[in-house]
Order: C-alpha cells, then structure tokens, then sequence
C-alpha cells in the first residue's frame, strides 16, 4: 500500500527558532495520533501537511503530490486548524456551505453534504444562528463540520477536542474512530495522552520538533507508564499515612509539607499505588481532604522519557 | 472548477459578508456626511455657494480627495490582512480553490461594495441640490462623469492597498502615511513628483472647472490627458493586484501571536 503522506527529513525553522527537525515518516490508510506537549512542533508539522507553511529543508508529498500550492490536492484533505477563528457574521450553516463550496461541492449534493457534516457533530440544531452566539465548544464542533464536509480521503486535525465538553468528547471520539474505518487517513494532534489512545494506537511522539517514538501505543505506553510519579495527599494523618506507605518497594521518595499536612509520594508505578491507597483509605477510615498529582502533565514525562531515550 | 466559479463563490460570500460588518455601517454613515451638511447649510440658508457648486465642490474633495482612498484603503487592506489577523486564512488557503480566486473574489467584493457606497451617496446628494436649485443639465452630465470617473480611481487605490496588505503586517499605518502624507505633501513639489501617486491621475480625470473650484491650492498640478490618466489608473490597477496575487500565492502567512 502507497504511503498517504510521505516526509522525508522535514524541517522548518522560523528565523533561527526551530519549528520541526528532520521529520521522516510514511503514513498508510489509518488513524495516526500526534502526540507532544505544547510548543513540541504539532501545528508547525500539520500546518506544513495542509499546505499552509513551506517546509525549509526536506520534502513531503500528500498523495504523491506536492502540498504547497496545489489547490487541486485539498479536495481530498479536510482540515481542522487549531484556532478558534470564524466569519462570525455568518450562521453556522453559511459557514459550512461557504467552506463546502471551497471545497468543490455544489449542485443536488451542497445541501446534503451541508447537512450531514453539521449532524455529525451535532450541530443542526444551532445551525441558522450567528457564529458569534455559539459556545467555545460549539464553535469547535463547527470548525469539526468544516473538516468533515468535503468527506476527503486524508483528515488533518489539530487539537479537535479543545473546549469540547465530555459527552461530545465521548462522541467525536468515537465519530474519528468511525471515519477512520472507511478506508481513509486521519492525522490528529493532541497533548493529552488519554484522548489519543481512546481514538488509535498508532502513535507518532514528537518533542522539540523531532519525531523520537513512532509506532504501537504499546511501546510508547510502557515508556510512559515507567516515569516517576508524585501524588501530593493532604490530610490531618498525612504522617502516619507516611509511615504506613514508606516501606513498599514502589515508593522512591516521600517529603513533607507540614505547615500545610500534606505529603508527597514519589512512585514508580502509580497504578499500583492508587490501588493501594484505595484499600487503606477504606481500611483505616483516613479521612483525604485533597489528593493531586503535580506532575501529571504531559511536558513532565516527555522531559522523562527524552531523557531516558538520549 | 474554473477560475470565475472559483471567484464567484469567494465573490458572493463576501459581499454578503462585508454588508454584515461593523465598519461597513460606519463607512454608509460617512459617505452620507456632505448630503447632511446639505441639507443643513441650505436649509439654515447660511451659506453664500450655490447648491451647484457645493455639490461639485464636495464631490472632487470629499468623496475623491477623502472617502474613496480612505474607504481602499481599510476594505483594501481587508482582502488579505484581515484574513491573518482574525486568523481564518486557512479556510481559503486548505481548500481546493486557487489563489488568485480568492484575492480577485474579495478584491471585486470589497470594490463594488465601496462603489455602491460612494456612489449612492453621490447620486442622492445630487438630488438633493436639486431641492435647492434649479435643474440644470450641465451638473447632470458632471454627476455622471464623477460616477464612471470614481470607477478606475477606486480601482487602482484598491489594488494598491491589497498590494500593500499582501507584503507588510501592519499596511494600514503606512497606507495612511501614504495618503496624508505622501500624496497631500507632493502636490506642493514643482515638477515631475506628482505623477508618483494615484490622486495625481484621478486629479486629471476630474472635469477642469471642477477642480480648479474646490482644489485651488493646486499650483503645481498639471494634470495629464483624461486618456493618459485613464491608461495611468487602470496600468496601476492591473501591476498591484498581478503582484498582489504573486506574493499571496508564494508568501506564507504565519497566523501564530
């Protein structure tokens, strides 16, 4: 099978800032996930994949064709670019056939294809009124619609769950998944793990603009799973519940906050330790006022893993 | 897709688009400035000009010296600065129409919706004389000549402002430093200068006895054949917007704060 999106060494610098570095990869038919902390290179990769920005050095090919500058190639490609942008004077549903119309879509099929874009994401209901009514998570969807209406072959999105409330995360996810399986390519940055893996397990990690894990969610997992992670518990016992936890062979570090009765727990496998927890909080009746995890954030275990890779 | 389909559709998107806009309402008020003061001056009957006069004296220094430069060069600025500032370049730059459709569909959206304004405007100020003062048929023939004159004016002020758009990131600033200052400080230059600026050409179209009326501080303009000027006007419109649509096709826009 031909490789949907093929990059060769792609890199983009803007001045001397680095946007992506040497980037080689071969996308099949698929659901790919693009996942990175902020700032990693994501929307300088997608936004070079749509034809927005021109790569410095390297070469890449959509379809075996050129990207920037080839208005024919983006009747196939949907996009959906991170900004929370519009034509705000419009209703949804003139936005949707504005970008339809883009798109090459006209005739018998303008209306339907309108149509069923917007129902996808649920957006039919709302769709005759002023973009600048709608919520932050509306507006997403829409944005989501406009990706969707021209039903082409490759999907590139950024960030599309940003600012969408959970029961329509669920559903978008699951509308990915969907798409996915007919026989099309979807490309879809994020920087929250969990969304990702709920939608593929072909995973692509980029950090500091270079692509360093590429392939099964299993892998990556494993080496994400392996970081060390703090959990922070705030309570009258919190000295006792350290002393009780010190021994186990998870646990690398404890420190204490006193003035504030909280203790942090360094460990090398959350999963057990919260399991473990759970037991002794119902055991021993502790009472938890608080329980966080300071550094769950992706940025944290991307610092980890490239540290562990390099 | 052919080009003109491709242009209609970003055409007759944003006509209904820019008719929608704030600053649409706030040019539609100001085109109406010279028919209020009209109607104000002759209805005080303060004024010792006939309403003839000030009709043609309003015309050449209002609506060509102000409202037709001032109008391209915030909806000029439009086509291509608006669409990186309000962050909505890629619905039309990730889709399957061409370029150059895009800057020609909201060049002409933006051109006609201003001829439309400025022109209403004219026409009813001219009737609106006509209240005042009696018909006569030789301002009619010169309400007609400012009409087909504010066409090829307005054009080449648009193409060089989205000319203008299409290479800087704040074009408005230099495009006013370039109408108060640039074409208001050369009229004062002896000699050849003056022909490095659109108001020079739109100046020579502008019927003689017109100008000479509301203008008389132009002591060095020596206008050009209506010919000469005409050919000026449309060269100047077709090099900025063929350019304009070279540097939109090649450049990138980066969208990012």
């Amino acid at each position: 099978m031909d490789a949907v999106i093929k990059c060769d060494n792609l890199s983009k610098w803007y001045g001397k800032i680095l946007g992506i570095s040497e980037i080689t990869l071969d996308l099949k038919k698929g659901i790919y996930g693009l996942l990175g902390p902020n700032g990693a290179g994501k929307s300088t990769f997608l936004k070079i994949l749509s034809g927005q920005l021109k790569q410095s050095l390297g070469n890449v090919t959509i379809f075996n064709e050129r990207v920037f500058n080839n208005n024919k190639l983006f009747e196939k490609i949907g996009y959906c670019a991170e900004y929370d942008s519009f034509y705000s004077y419009t209703t949804g549903y003139e936005f949707i056939e504005f970008i339809a119309k883009l798109h090459g879509i006209g005739g018998e099929k303008l209306g339907k294809e309108c149509l069923n874009a917007l129902e996808l994401t649920g957006m039919t209901g709302r769709m005759n009124d002023k973009i600048n009514t709608y919520s932050l998570g509306m507006r997403q969807r829409l944005k989501l619609s406009a990706s969707l209406v021209n039903n082409g072959d490759l999907l590139i999105l950024d960030e599309p769950l940003r600012g969408i409330d959970p029961l329509w995360r669920l559903k978008i996810i699951n509308l990915i998944k969907e798409t996915g399986k007919n026989d099309k390519t979807i490309l879809v940055s994020s920087h929250i793990l969990p969304e990702i893996e709920a939608m593929t397990e072909e995973i692509i990690l980029i950090h500091q603009g270079k692509v360093f894990a590429n392939g099964n969610i299993d892998e990556i997992r494993s080496l994400l799973d392996s970081h060390p992670h703090q959990i922070s518990i705030k309570s009258n016992e919190y000295r006792q519940i350290a002393k009780d936890f010190i021994n186990k062979d998870f646990i690398l570090k404890i420190e204490f906050i006193d003035n504030d009765r909280k203790v942090t727990f360094e460990t090398k496998n959350r999963n057990l330790f919260f399991s473990m927890l759970t037991d002794y909080i119902v055991e021993n009746k502790v009472e938890i006022e608080e329980l966080t995890s300071p550094d769950s954030n992706l940025q944290a275990v991307f610092d980890y893993v490239v540290g562990r890779k390099s | 897709m052919s080009v003109f389909y491709e242009i209609g559709i970003v055409f007759k998107f944003f006509f209904r688009y820019i008719l929608r806009q704030k600053k649409t309402r706030f040019f539609l008020i100001l085109s109406f400035i010279p028919t209020i003061l009209f109607l104000l001056i002759f209805s005080l009957k303060t004024g010792k000009i006939t309403p003839s006069r000030y009709f043609q004296n309003m015309t050449v220094w209002y609506y060509f010296q102000f409202l037709i430069p001032i109008m391209a060069l915030f909806f000029g600025n439009s086509v291509i600065t608006e669409e990186v500032e309000n962050k909505t370049l890629h619905y039309l730059t990730a889709s399957s129409v061409r370029k150059s459709s895009i800057v020609l569909g909201k060049y002409l959206a933006y051109s006609l919706i201003t001829l439309i304004i400025v022109n209403l405007s004219i026409i009813i100020t001219y009737f609106v004389s006509l209240i005042f003062g009696p018909f006569n048929a030789s301002d009619l023939s010169v309400m007609v000549k400012f009409v087909l004159i504010s066409i090829p004016s307005l054009f080449a002020y648009f193409s060089l402002f989205v000319f203008g758009s299409s290479v800087l990131k704040k074009p408005t600033i230099v495009g006013v430093i370039y109408l108060f200052g640039w074409e208001v400080l050369i009229q004062f230059l002896p000699g050849s200068t003056q022909k490095l600026c659109v108001n020079h050409y739109v100046n020579s179209l502008l019927p003689a006895h017109t100008r000479l009326s509301a203008m008389s501080f132009l002591q060095f303009f020596k206008p050009e054949k209506p010919i000469i000027a005409f050919v000026a006007l449309v060269f100047i419109t077709l090099i900025f917007l063929y350019i304009s649509i070279l540097i939109f096709k090649n450049k990138e826009f980066l969208l990012s704060d």
